[in-house]
């Protein structure tokens, strides 16, 4: 690797950690095309790069994080048993699934969740910067589901799933937007580490590169932390849904 | 132990993961390979020993439905693992 390479996946990394931290996902929507297109990993070094780079972008968060107890850890766990599990099965049968025909399926899927996500935040009296999880998590047999979804496409396509987490605490568990920030943070980084040892046994994951990506994740991810404590949840959920709106369409081009 | 004892202790294992996986990282972009691959071992796993953490703390809180939770997310992860090798 040139220097240059370095510094360029840093810069990479660096990004991908403050959007990570802010939005409560891992990065790897953004991560994936960009060593793909940018670096010419192959998909499955890329896949798995970017799977170190969300452990490493969660477990830097998470370090500040857990102090400010913004995390809901019961729920993550709950939701994390779903999510791991479609998780492993999907990084392990990634080999046989199409990934060109599931990414389009997830854009699409992705662009109904960014406008209710931001007609929740326009409509809403509840601004969400006060509130606290309800004592028992609504519709939880769904979010379970949806959990699961996120998981396989973690461990298909090298995401947290931070993008379907956050709209399904926020939409279907009606927990407010900084814990479902805080929590699904907690949850891709569980996530992404599932995938990336199953990527790791089997030898598909690029060292220099991965390293490189991950020390820029950890810089990245403290300092989106500082942004997320000073952000407010409403501009927070406006943010995140064009965020979502940009990533699907980007994944469809 | 109470829960914010164990959500303490659940953050300096991540504080703990994630300084030394990015000091392994840094000597071994400098002179191995080796300590890169050991690098990525120990962030991998840093997020795992987190829940290994909670489930044991939550298990002392006598909140057994979440430590069982974390417990099945344990046995997923290795056997996934496992089952790739």
């Amino acid at each position: 690797m040139t220097l240059l390479q370095i510094a360029e996946l840093g810069g990479l990394g660096a990004a991908a950690g403050i959007v990570g931290a802010v939005f409560g996902i891992g990065g790897g929507v953004f991560v994936v095309p960009a060593l793909t297109l940018g670096f010419g990993l192959p998909m499955s070094s890329a896949v798995a790069a970017s799977l170190v780079a969300v452990a490493a972008s969660s477990s830097a968060a998470g370090a500040v994080r857990a102090e400010t107890g913004l995390a809901d850890m019961r729920l993550g766990l709950s939701l994390e048993v779903a999510t791991v599990f479609g998780t492993v099965i999907a990084a392990s049968a990634a080999a046989f699934i199409p990934a060109a025909a599931l990414r389009t399926i997830f854009s699409l899927a992705l662009v109904p969740v960014s406008f209710a996500l931001a007609r929740k935040a326009l409509v809403s009296s509840d601004d969400g910067e006060t509130g606290e999880t309800p004592a028992k998590p609504k519709n939880m047999p769904a979010a379970l589901a949806v959990s699961a979804v996120a998981g396989g496409l973690s461990g298909l396509l090298g995401i947290g799933g931070g993008v379907l987490k956050v709209p399904m605490m926020r939409l279907v568990c009606g927990v407010p937007a900084k814990v479902a920030v805080a929590t699904s943070n907690f949850m891709i980084g569980v996530t992404a580490s599932a995938g990336a040892l199953v990527y790791f046994a089997r030898g598909a994951l690029p060292g220099r590169e991965s390293a490189v990506l991950a020390l820029g994740v950890m810089a990245g991810a403290l300092a989106g932390m500082r942004l997320l404590v000073l952000s407010k949840s409403r501009t927070l959920e406006l943010a995140f849904s064009a965020a979502l709106l940009a990533i699907a369409v980007k994944m469809i081009l | 132990m109470s829960e914010e004892k164990t959500l303490r202790f659940a953050q300096k294992t991540l504080i703990a993961g994630v300084g030394t996986s990015a000091v392994l990282f840094l000597f071994g972009l400098a002179f191995s390979d080796k300590l890169i691959r050991a690098g990525v071992w120990v962030l991998a796993l840093t997020p795992v020993a987190r829940v290994a953490v909670l489930g044991w703390g939550y298990a002392k809180l006598k909140e057994y439905r979440i430590a069982a939770c974390a417990l099945a997310v344990l046995i997923m992860i290795f056997s996934g693992f496992w089952a790739a090798q």
